[in-house]
């Protein structure tokens, strides 16, 4: 029989392994338990991995790689006027900006090459730029959707409908857990303090989709309980609650011994293991015990809990606990009107966490086997939305065409750049990598081929990567 | 028979387990299987390039039909008993790289057991048969089994043939409060009380097991029980999802669905009202709201949306929905190209989408939150007022049609009146105006009617003059008369053009020829109505301040108004003469316009309201002449008029007319419903291609409806639409609509179905564990005229439902999932029946049937923090905390927190799916609801004044339905102990612990006895056993 076919027997079906009596020992928290929770084995990777890990910083609303990353000296001298018809090529546009005219708007901020490899990064990302050799800034991306949650949900799940299994939940039913308090996949999200805009935080963006529940992303949230229903309620405290479950453990025992149904067992690790994660959450987002020079590095908004920086340190600790994916979302990318007044705040709030986090992973030799991620659900028109002449109301509109993502760690070749877009940051020029090319590499660094990690849905095989997408090898050190 | 090796992902491990199980599949069955084993692989390694898909088929080759398997001799594709001289093995087996099936780019590879099963059956003639589930099922013969004392049902028979052949015996069974609490639980998602199980205990009659049975099944619990997993089949939502997210009123619906099953609706019944209800003859509310089914899909409202492209998504949505809930088929994959595996083709898939294709919707959410078409549905007190108002309205028109011979003698001395005047050529009172023209300045529609009335109708601008001309029909004037009358296609009746109108100038002018007309001076305007604010004097000025207005509360401005206007001194008008009258509407309120209104003139001195009316002209006419000469006609024509305008008459119509804008008001007060309603025009349907809106394929000209070609056709005659396919789904012949549904009920009692995918019966779906039960279930399903209590009935009184679920581990493990049924089922209860229990244990349970979605406790800010603090959650108070989970408000974008493990009602979900994270335990541990839950029950038992251990005893019964054991009462009785220690240390904290909820403390009760209880309690409820149905 197809392996692949009896594993889907196995997540869909009870399922019995006495091989899982001795104890959970490195069971994962979440990945372990499967469908009846029965404890299920990961499928385990295709070949030796790169990485371990994925932190994943994804950036809603569409950074502007005209303004950031992809640097075009020469559209100085081309300011206000027509994009060419021959680079324009009838693409489709937002209603926003179809049929309007089409100013050329070059950057208003300097680029400077930076680090040894001197790759060219604007002013606005200092601190990025100071990593500039630990990244690989690929410089055409490209995508199909024009709109952000189907762009969005493009890039996390393989598909612009929501309902496909998001990346991490991917990875966590391939590869299960390497920890046993903390999820395997922790999503987090953030937004620009201005609120500039308002695209929503989907569940879907980490949710399981067909794959069994327990692969979803567990949300670490910015207000309330950390993790939802974490905190015993009010009047019963933990050591009350510690001896209350141990009976508890003892009455589901009881049982197991008079019914024999192997789930029970599972029942009582489940209740041991929230247990466990509510003594190591709590521990996990204790910042207090982070020397003042590592909070400084995430710059001044580190202690707010819910901004980018406070995600980005939490993320670091969730990395050297061994969480497998971390998703962190954060919104107010989305300048139409604005990129003269807003774009600067916005760098200001992630520049410095982003910077911060690769440092810091790499201070602590974790750069190594943890694959970052920057990057957003498509990037921003080199022309002008709104009216050239007033820095107050313009800005820029959606662009799938081009853009730039960075990629750091896990195997990733550092201080280099891959691809190139045409003179008007407009189109892929060279070496163009898809979404599903993305995401083929990303699991290809954790040991998965990507034609290979599939799950029977409704009759199909599905896979994140639909029936594309090939690993970029160019990238790859 | 198990044969599932312990880690087959490890290929290279498994090849020694592989070999045992492949012994062991030889002895099982001698003969393979091409149903249930040939065609899976074929299913899953070849038809993707030899299959349906005409686009994707690779060299001509079909090996899903008989003809490519077995009609090319020359190609030799499958040679009956020669596997050696078959391509179909050679090709599998060849070691040339490049030969092999499947290609290595396709990166799938046969295993060994495969390629025997394939060898095997040709070796043993090539047996073939369609797909199972394609043919319709007979009616098979029940098996005699060895055990003859086993078996209660049929069904028995069947599952114990099967587990003779694998050498197993059932499981006694099981003890009987074991047996109510799974009952219970299986038919009203609710654990027994105490008193029901004693009962139940007591009850030694032969039949006490079917008794049960009876009252359970005629519970109102038992229809909220069933509706929800239909409601996730449906994708049934309180809101539209995507963005925005806007809240919807479907709670009709979801209250049919429990209604109709409490009922026991045939589910052949059940089908076509919701698929098409709206096509019966006339059809009921109940069967109009049944159509809800179909629009209970997500709707779009994101800004800039194209709404034909939302409209193609919600009708791929019904066509792939219905093709999931009624056949179990994954339509949905034809709907860009010919399915891989199953026989439709995309073209057959436009076919099924044309049924759904012409529904009157427009792709936006243009009604509320909802999107036409709706239906409005009246609380039963508002429908109540309704009937009485239009009784009412029936005693009125009696009035207004009363047999004119009661009039005779009224009659008679009116027309004497009338002839009198006549004669004094001296009309004594108001004569109508016959405008020759009317206009609008606004651009709505003037007409003039066959009572000399102007009805306003068309275009409506918030304000509107009319400009009316009229020649004169008297030579002197001294007044003129407006009536303001009601008028039936008016909004609320009228008279203005919704409800009341303000006339803010009214004006007279003469107009000679050409000349520009000159205005007449009115001295005093009277009207026998005037609403504060807005005296008719107002509308003598132009000032767009004041005005007449007739509003009198909310259904007061529907009856008849008037008001007369005198000149200042009676004014002669030549007959070459025009009358120009003009009203304007110009105040600040909008919509205040005059819609129907007539006019009149006299030369009465100092007229007033109550001035005779003559008739109109034609009326008028006839009583010129002498009654002995009238026909017949023409006296009907004055008697009616006559009647008309009788003061009987008049009140009658008021009163008639106030009752009708009182039901429509009522209308509008109730909420509006989604429904399925056709276009009158239906909508062309094209292929599209892959799915895109806007890329129909016009060379391959209209779809037409149909149903796909490998099930059986329309019955003929049919009249081919939507109601067609409804009936066509339950015909006795349809293969598949039977089994889908039996297996369904199956899969909800005993956890999975006998088809383990109820959601695909397709070639790439899991054969039926026991086919012939399957098929007997359908057919006895069918024949009993689809009766789904039978059905249910039957289910659980099976001695294999009966069985006891305890076993050994060893036994386990000769059948981990159960697939044979050597046990009864046990599994973990669903979220929502979770939830309902700890609230019923608790007496917190409101059992009130239906209505709006309820909002009960949800961790703060969870709404505000995905998105954006656009949408914010607003718990309810009081009895709304406490409805059974059916009533909770489902948010599309986010769910309920603590109902893991259910449908998301995104899309329809007819699988049932179980996972265990230590998530899902924090919740039931740390839930408002369930330490709120754990407290009431703990002030529940201790209101008793019971001893510790009667305490525990009291409540492990409650929970699990059984007498504690002495080991099990050490444990909670030491529980109990510590955490009594604890509050006594810590009163403060047992009041935060009984301060969680809202449910009012009870403060008789010591705070750190209850405390102490409630943290007990709340492990009890956390128990593998009480959280579990077993």
């Amino acid at each position: 029989m197809d392996p692949r076919e009896h594993h889907n027997q196995l997540i869909t079906r009870r399922h019995f392994f006495s091989k899982t009596s001795a104890g959970i020992g490195t069971a994962a928290l979440a990945s372990l338990l499967n469908q009846e929770g029965q404890a299920q084995q990961p499928l385990g990777s295709h070949f030796p991995a790169h990485a371990k890990r994925v932190i994943y910083l994804f950036q809603n609303g569409g950074p502007t790689q005209v303004d950031l990353y992809d640097h075009k000296s020469g559209l100085e001298k081309l300011r206000g006027t027509d994009l060419p018809k021959s680079i324009q090529g009838g693409q489709r546009l937002t209603t926003m900006t179809q049929g309007r005219s089409q100013k050329i708007l070059p950057s208003a901020w300097k680029f400077l090459p930076r680090g040894e490899c001197g790759t060219h990064v604007s002013e606005l990302l200092p601190h990025i730029g100071s990593i500039a050799d630990d990244i690989c800034l690929v410089k055409s991306m490209y995508t199909e959707a024009i709109n952000h949650a189907p762009a969005i949900t493009f890039f996390l799940t393989g598909s612009e409908m929501p309902g496909r299994p998001s990346m991490g939940s991917w990875l966590s039913y391939g590869l299960g857990s390497d920890n046993d308090e903390l999820p395997t996949f922790c999503a987090m999200t953030s937004r620009d303090k201005e609120a500039s805009c308002g695209q929503i935080f989907y569940e879907w963006y980490w949710g399981s989709g067909f794959l069994p529940t327990h692969h979803q992303g567990v949300k670490f949230r910015g207000s309330g309980d950390p993790v939802l229903y974490l905190s015993n309620p009010d009047g019963l405290d933990q050591k009350l609650r510690r001896k209350l479950l141990d009976n508890l453990a003892k009455l589901n025992r009881i049982k197991q011994q008079q019914v024999g149904d192997p789930e029970i067992r599972t029942r009582i690790q489940q209740y041991e293991m929230a247990y466990r994660m509510q003594a190591s959450v709590p521990e996990l987002t204790d910042l207090s015990t982070e020397p003042q020079y590592i909070l400084d590095m995430y710059g001044p908004d580190v202690m707010r809990r819910g901004s980018f920086a406070y995600n980005c340190l939490l993320t670091r600790r969730l990395a050297e606990r061994g969480v497998r994916f971390m998703q962190l979302m954060h919104a107010g990318w989305d300048q139409h009107r604005n990129v003269p007044t807003q774009l600067a705040i916005q760098c200001r709030d992630t520049d410095q966490p982003s910077a911060a986090l690769v440092k810091d992973l790499k201070q602590r030799g974790l750069l190594d086997d943890t694959l970052v991620i920057w990057g957003g659900e498509f990037g921003r028109t080199v022309f002008c939305q709104g009216d050239m002449n007033n820095k107050k109301s313009h800005g820029r509109d959606h662009h799938p065409r081009n853009f730039c993502t960075w990629m750091a760690g896990g195997g990733i070749k550092g201080g280099t750049t891959y691809g190139k877009s045409d003179d008007f940051s407009y189109n892929v020029a060279e070496d163009g990598v898809h979404v599903h090319d993305l995401q083929a590499t990303i699991l290809n660094q954790l040991g998965i081929d990507h034609e290979r990690l599939t799950f029977k849905f409704q009759g199909r095989q599905y896979r994140l990567t639909d029936v594309h997408g090939k690993v970029v090898r160019g990238i790859l050190a | 028979m198990i044969n599932r090796p312990l880690f087959p992902w490890i290929l290279d491990k498994t090849v020694l387990v592989l070999l045992v199980v492949l012994v062991h599949e030889a002895r099982a069955a001698d003969r393979v299987d091409f149903g249930r084993q040939v065609r899976p692989i074929l299913s899953q390694y070849c038809f993707q390039c030899h299959g349906p898909d005409a686009k994707a088929r690779q060299a001509d080759l079909r090996l899903d039909v008989p003809a490519g398997l077995f009609s090319n001799p020359a190609a030799k594709i499958v040679v009956r008993g020669k596997p050696a001289e078959s391509q179909l093995i050679q090709r599998i087996m060849t070691a040339d790289s490049t030969e092999r099936m499947p290609p290595r780019e396709t990166k799938m590879k046969l295993t060994l057991e495969q390629k025997e099963i394939l060898r095997q059956w040709i070796a043993q003639g090539a047996d073939y048969q369609q797909h199972w589930s394609f043919v319709a099922p007979t009616r098979p013969v029940v098996p005699s089994a060895k055990t003859s004392i086993w078996p209660r049902t049929e069904i028995d028979s069947f599952v114990l043939a099967k587990l003779e052949k694998e050498g197993l015996q059932p499981q006694p069974e099981a003890d009987r409060t074991t047996l109510i609490r799974r009952l219970t639980f299986d038919l009203t998602g609710l654990p027994p009380t105490l008193s029901e199980i004693d009962h139940f205990l007591a009850d030694t009659s032969p039949d006490a097991y079917e008794k049960l049975v009876d009252r359970l099944l005629a519970s109102t619990r038992y229809g909220e029980h069933m509706a929800w997993n239909w409601l996730a089949a449906a994708r049934y939502g309180d809101t539209n999802g995507y963005q925005g997210d806007r809240t919807r009123t479907m709670h009709f619906w979801r209250d049919w669905v429990a209604r109709s099953f409490n009922h026991n609706q045939p589910f052949d019944e059940f089908t076509v009202e919701q698929l098409a209800g709206d096509l019966l003859p006339h059809p009921s509310e109940d069967q109009l709201i049944a159509t809800g089914f179909n629009r209970n899909h997500p709707l779009n409202g994101e800004g800039g949306r194209i709404a034909e492209e939302n409209r193609v998504e919600y009708v791929f949505d019904r066509t792939e929905t219905t093709g999931t809930v009624w056949m179990g088929l994954t339509v949905g994959c034809a709907r860009c190209h010919d399915h891989k595996y199953d026989p439709i083709s995309q073209r057959e898939y436009f076919q099924l989408y044309n049924y759904f294709n012409s529904v009157a919707e427009t792709g936006t959410v243009d009604k509320g939150g909802n999107a036409s078409p709706v239906h409005r549905v009246l609380t039963l007190a508002q429908r109540r007022e309704v009937q009485s108002c239009q009784q009412e309205i029936q005693r009125q028109l009696a009035i207004v049609n009363r047999p004119l011979e009661q009039l005779e003698d009224e009659r008679n001395q009116w027309i004497a009146q009338i002839r009198q005047q006549i004669k004094n050529r001296q009309p004594k009172g108001w004569v109508f105006i016959e405008p020759t023209s009317a206009k609008s300045t606004g651009g709505a529609t003037v007409g003039i009617e066959k009572d000399s009335s102007i009805l306003v109708i068309g275009k409506f601008p918030k304000r509107d003059d009319y400009v009316l001309k009229a020649k004169n029909p008297l030579g002197r004037l001294t007044a003129i008369r407006l009536e303001a009358l009601t008028h039936d296609e008016l909004n609320y009746n009228g008279p203005g053009r919704k409800a009341n109108f303000v006339l803010t100038h009214f004006e007279v002018a003469v107009q000679q020829g050409d000349q520009p007309p000159v205005p007449l001076k009115i001295s005093k305007a009277l009207a026998d109505f005037n609403q504060a604010g807005l005296e008719v004097q107002g509308a003598l000025d132009p000032s767009k301040e004041k005005g007449w207005g007739i509003w009198d509360g909310e259904v007061k401005t529907a009856q008849d108004r008037q008001a007369v206007f005198l000149f200042e001194s009676p004014v002669s008008v030549g007959p070459d003469a025009h009358l120009v009258i003009t009203l304007k509407h110009q105040s600040k309120h909008d919509d205040h316009v005059l819609g129907h209104f007539r006019l009149s003139v006299t030369d009465v001195d100092q007229p007033t309201l109550q001035t005779m009316v003559l008739p109109p002209a034609d009326v008028l006419k006839v009583i010129e002449a002498d009654p002995s000469t009238w026909n017949q006609q023409q006296r009907d024509q004055v008697a009616r008029y006559h009647r008309a305008t009788t003061a009987a008459s008049k009140e009658a119509s008021r009163i008639r007319w106030l009752k009708e804008t009182q039901v429509e008001r009522l209308l509008e007060k109730g909420s509006e419903t989604m429904v399925m309603k056709d276009l009158a025009k239906p909508r062309e349907t094209y292929m599209l291609t892959v799915g895109r809106y806007d890329a129909p394929r016009k060379d391959e000209g209209l779809i037409s409806a149909g149903v796909p070609a490998s099930l059986p056709p329309l019955p003929e005659g049919a009249s081919n639409n939507r109601l067609a396919l409804a009936q066509w789904l339950v015909d006795p012949n349809h293969p598949l609509t039977a089994r889908v549904a039996v297996n369904r009920i199956w899969q909800q009692v005993f956890g999975q179905g006998l088809v383990e995918t109820a959601e695909d019966f397709g070639s790439q779906g899991k054969s039926p564990s026991h086919p012939l039960l399957l098929d007997w279930l359908a057919c006895e399903f069918r024949g009993s005229n689809w009766n789904v209590k039978q059905l249910v009935r039957l289910i659980v009184t099976s001695a294999v439902y009966r069985q006891s679920s305890e076993i050994s581990p060893e036994q386990v493990g000769q059948d981990p999932q159960n697939i044979l049924l050597a046990r009864g089922p046990r599994y973990r209860l669903p979220a929502h029946v979770i939830r309902d229990q700890a609230l019923f244990l608790s007496g917190l349970l409101v059992e009130r049937i239906g209505g709006p979605a309820v909002k009960p406790y949800q961790p703060p800010g969870l709404w505000a923090d995905f998105s954006f603090g656009k949408i914010r959650y607003t718990q309810d108070k009081g009895e709304r905390l406490y409805r059974r989970s059916l009533y909770t408000f489902w948010r599309r974008s986010l769910g309920p927190p603590n109902m893991f493990d259910e449908a998301d009602r995104k899309l329809c979900s007819v699988r049932t799916r179980q996972t265990n994270t230590p998530l899902q335990a924090l919740t039931l541990l740390n839930d408002i609801t369930f330490i709120e839950a754990s407290r009431v029950f703990a002030e529940r038992l201790m209101a008793k004044g019971l001893t510790d251990r009667q305490l525990v005893e009291r409540a492990f019964r409650m929970a699990t339905g059984r007498v504690v054991t002495d080991a099990e009462t050490r444990i909670l009785l030491d529980s109990l102990k510590l955490a009594r220690q604890h509050f006594h240390a810590e009163p403060e904290e047992a009041k935060k612990l009984l301060g969680v909820g809202e449910k009012a403390v009870n403060s008789t009760l010591p705070a750190e006895e209850v405390a102490a209880l409630a943290s007990v309690l709340n492990i009890l409820l956390n128990t593998d056993e009480v959280i579990s149905k077993e």
